[in-house]
């Protein structure tokens, strides 16, 4: 069961139109290393791990990855907001809009739709934990280009904001693993 | 961004850093009390914001006995949310 809450985990409020940005930033909406995709993966590992650390952590950091998921989808919302044919154009967004309009889909910045493809559940603890830390890995170095291609702080801020919690999930993540070694590792007998 | 919003951010930004440090670490009392004192001042700010822009949970919080107040106001992606004068 999920609760929604009407508010976002870090606000947006991009007041600056840039159809451009937010062709870059739709990446963390449905691209390899982006938010959807992290969400799924956590929220789906979580069948088999072993350790209660192990099942506590994927679930909440499942959950926060929603709620990253919706300050993505509103930052490129807000990005293409009412833009006009001349705006799309002159931003390079007009691929997507003319699949998708000024609607929000999960797809990386070269177009390419979302893939569970680009996400895995192994069926091994540790695997799958390797497989995390790797994963918050990679989308903070996806915020890190990102924020070298962006001056406009409105779009800045909920950008650092997210590459911080990769840090944090990460480091979390290391935990984890290192209790479910443990368990692991210890005898099992009755 | 109204106060209210603000502080309700900034203590359910803090709920949800310490939930994940006491994940992994479930035996640390000092976490534990600091996230018990968050969540008792969250359920206050959250219950204050609530009175003057409406539920903020679908499933939990309560309607207006009138007419829905859910649907009211503006949704958290759209740029109105944030605006100066609005929630």
């Amino acid at each position: 069961m999920w609760i929604y809450e009407k508010k976002l985990e870090f606000p947006v409020k991009i007041a600056r139109k840039d159809p451009a940005m937010a062709k870059l930033i739709i990446t963390q909406y449905g691209g390899p290393d982006g938010e959807l995709g992290a969400s799924l993966r956590y929220l789906s590992q979580r069948y088999v791990t072993v350790t209660p650390e192990a099942k506590a952590i994927l679930t909440d950091i499942g959950t926060e990855e929603l709620a990253h998921f919706e300050i993505i989808g509103a930052m490129v919302q807000q990005l293409t907001r009412g833009c006009t044919p001349e705006e799309i154009k002159a931003g390079g967004y007009e691929a997507f809009y003319v699949e998708h309009g000024l609607g929000i889909y999960p797809q990386n910045a070269g177009g390419i739709p979302f893939n569970a493809a680009s996400i895995q559940s192994k069926g091994d603890p540790i695997t799958d934990l390797y497989e995390d830390m790797g994963a918050e890995q990679k989308a903070r170095s996806t915020y890190e280009y990102l924020i070298n291609m962006i001056d406009d702080p409105d779009v800045l801020e909920p950008l650092k904001f997210l590459r911080e919690r990769e840090i944090v999930h990460f480091q979390r993540f290391g935990e984890a693993l290192e209790g479910v070694r443990q368990y692991l590792d210890c005898k099992h007998y009755f | 961004m109204n106060a209210l919003l603000k502080k309700l951010t900034e203590l359910e930004f803090y709920a949800v850093d310490l939930l994940l440090y006491i994940d992994t670490h479930p035996t640390c009392t000092h976490a534990i009390a600091e996230y018990n004192k968050t969540v008792k001042e969250l359920s206050f700010v959250g219950a204050e914001y609530e009175k003057n822009y409406g539920p903020l949970f679908n499933f939990v919080s309560f309607l207006n006995d009138e007419k829905s107040d859910w649907i009211d106001q503006p949704w958290p992606w759209e740029y109105e949310f944030y605006a100066e004068g609005n929630n």
